[in-house]
């Protein structure tokens, strides 16, 4: 024991003997005047837009970004609480551009947008730092989206799919639904060798850890980052949030793996730079946000992409989500947000109402990618779905005023019903893409027709089960191959036309 | 528009310079010309500032070395000479300070820069190796 003891002492003392520090000339400068989380610098001849600066307190380091460089004096950002900063401290600019830590064991952990832990466990040991700001990649290293992203939600897989390296907004007030779609996305991507990064700004720390709690239930949490900069940390660490997030994913990418990012919500992020430009006082434009407000969002959802192989062949999908205020989507980081990104999905409050949920506008939600981002036996089954959804709105609308109407638009109708129907799905029970083709082979096909509408996902369910134990053989060459061939269709109407023989409840076709 | 403390310093210094051996008249008139801008309160300010012009005009370098005990007169001058060479400073206004929680060596700041050759720092330094 003594040997062993003795043993580290010797090697400390000739570890400390041999140690060389090495002494660096650094950049200095004086607090002139701070609060609000903002604080306004002399000196510091030399320093960097977004460097990290380190403040000298009396109760020791403060850390916070340059933001402003102006003629005689530099903004600053500060990350932690500004209150122990005081007038005259001294501030050393430490050199290097605002970065974090990144290897792959963030995966499974809750961290703030430093990487800083919190969830209690140890501090992450950093493999590498990553810059927070870094330009997108171009245009030669990058390639088309054309591998899907499952979601797992019926509606969006069907009518408006998203690739891998795609962007695509999800829009609508608060409380119908935006979070439990993306929610739902991750959970789905499990087995699918998708690493998932979850931004939460400016959310209520209680609504994080529930949805971290769900996310280990379902088993996501094997695969996911979550990144938080609550409802009470200050604007600066908002403000960084998605941008460090982004950096955690280009680790990923760097590895020629596919992430997806959620960015949940990015008009809460607005509004804390909003606050940031104000107190650095730089002139407010349209609705008080900053003249460069629109940069802020695009350089950040710009950084999603899809590399070609020669770049390793990664890809970042990027999820954003805002919310609006009483439907408006006309306002000024909507309208910013939807043109900068590949489509939107709207989510409609009466929808929502009526317990058509997700509650999706088929009408105003589109994917710039389209097909594209659809296997082969997606296409084919849900290529024409959309439009009878859209259709078929209009046509129940119109109907509610008639009583007879001719049997083509009564087919219609019914047939709508169905598929609207069909779309309904549970919070937390993403499907599989091989089961949503067979459920839309159904529908489309008629084979759901004598169904009564009330029983509609009581026969998807049943008819699921039944498939799943008489032709997996059939589910899993779909989801191998992608695609939907002659002989698969013939087993699968064999297979739904055997599971109806069973039940008691079907109707007579008119 | 108002002109800044910083543009009355330049243009006075500036003035100063192009005509040598008037430094009296020029003063005279500058003070005149502050009483009719209404800008007297902030002579303060613009002393400052023509303070560093000339400083940076002169090669004037200020500069502050911090130690955990007295220096001895052999080291002060190896320091200044270094910090010469270091700024290319035609002169230097040195202040020499004492802190104790350095425990050894020196911090020298000139010129907005900072070297911290103090034991604490390397202290602090081994710390964070060690346990980082």
């Amino acid at each position: 024991m003594s040997n062993t003891k003795d043993f580290i002492v010797e090697e400390l003392k000739k570890q400390i003997a041999g140690f060389q520090s090495e002494v660096k000339e650094k950049t200095v400068g004086q607090v002139k005047e701070v609060g609000d989380g903002i604080a306004r610098l002399s000196g510091l001849s030399d320093v960097m837009m977004s460097e990290m600066l380190e403040f000298k307190t009396s109760v020791g380091s403060r850390f916070g970004v340059a933001l402003n460089l102006d003629e005689d004096s530099v903004g600053a950002i500060v990350l932690d609480d500004c209150l122990a900063i005081k007038e005259g401290d001294e501030v050393v600019a430490t050199g290097k551009i605002l970065e974090v830590p990144v290897s792959d064991k963030i995966v499974g952990r809750v961290l703030n947008p430093l990487g800083k832990s919190l969830d209690g466990h140890e501090e992450i040991k950093a493999e590498k730092y990553y810059p927070v700001e870094k330009v997108a990649p171009g245009v030669i290293t990058r390639e088309s989206v054309k591998k899907p992203l499952q979601t797992g939600i019926k509606a969006i897989d069907a009518m408006i799919p998203i690739g891998r390296g795609q962007r695509e907004l999800i829009i609508s007030d608060r409380q119908i639904g935006k979070t439990a779609i993306v929610i739902d996305a991750i959970i789905n991507q499990k087995g699918q060798n998708v690493k998932c990064i979850y931004v939460a700004i400016g959310q209520k720390e209680s609504k994080v850890a529930g949805l971290v709690a769900k996310l280990k239930e379902a088993g996501a949490m094997a695969y996911t980052t979550v990144v938080v900069a609550g409802a009470s940390d200050p604007a600066s660490l908002l403000y960084i949030a998605p941008y460090a997030g982004c950096a955690m994913a280009e680790y990923f990418l760097d590895k020629g793996e596919d992430v997806l990012i959620v960015y949940d919500d990015l008009s809460k992020h607005a509004a804390a730079y909003r606050e940031i430009s104000l107190l650095l006082r730089r002139p407010p434009g349209r609705e008080a946000y900053p003249g460069d407000v629109f940069y802020l969002h695009s350089r950040l959802l710009e950084r999603a992409c899809k590399l070609n192989k020669d770049f390793g062949g990664g890809s970042i999908t990027a999820l954003p989500i805002i919310e609006t205020q009483s439907g408006d989507v006309s306002a000024y980081i909507p309208t910013n947000v939807i043109s900068i990104t590949d489509g939107q999905i709207y989510l409609e409050p009466d929808l929502f109402y009526q317990g058509n949920r997700p509650a999706i506008n088929a009408g105003i939600s589109v994917s710039r990618v389209g097909s594209a981002a659809q296997i082969k036996a997606m296409k084919k089954v849900a290529g024409k779905m959309r439009l009878e959804v859209a259709q078929y709105r209009e046509l129940a609308a119109f109907a509610q005023f008639s009583s007879d109407l001719d049997s083509e638009t009564k087919t219609k109708l019914e047939r709508g019903k169905r598929i609207v129907e069909i779309l309904k799905q549970p919070q937390y029970m993403p499907m599989p893409v091989e089961e949503q083709v067979a459920v839309f082979f159904a529908v489309t096909h008629g084979l759901m027709d004598d169904v009564p509408v009330l029983n509609i996902t009581q026969f998807e369910s049943g008819m699921l089960e039944s498939l799943r134990n008489k032709i997996a053989d059939v589910l899993k060459k779909i989801k191998d191959s992608g695609e939907l061939d002659e002989e698969s269709q013939k087993q699968l109407t064999q297979g739904i036309n055997d599971y109806k023989e069973t039940l008691d409840y079907l109707e007579e076709v008119f | 528009m108002r002109i800044k403390p910083r543009q009355y310093a330049q243009a006075f210094f500036e003035s100063l310079i192009s005509a040598p051996g008037q430094e009296k008249a020029m003063a005279t008139s500058f003070a005149s010309l502050l009483f009719k801008n209404g800008q007297i309160s902030s002579l303060a300010e613009i002393l400052e500032c023509f303070d560093i012009l000339w400083q940076k005009h002169y090669g004037v370098v200020s500069a502050e070395i911090v130690s955990a005990r007295p220096l001895s007169p052999e080291i002060l001058s190896e320091l200044k000479i270094f910090i010469v060479e270091r700024v290319k400073a035609e002169e230097l206004k040195i202040e020499e300070k004492i802190d104790k929680s350095l425990i050894g060596g020196t911090v020298l700041r000139y010129g907005g820069r900072l070297l911290d050759l103090s034991l604490r720092n390397k202290i602090d330094k081994l710390k964070n190796d060690l346990v980082g």
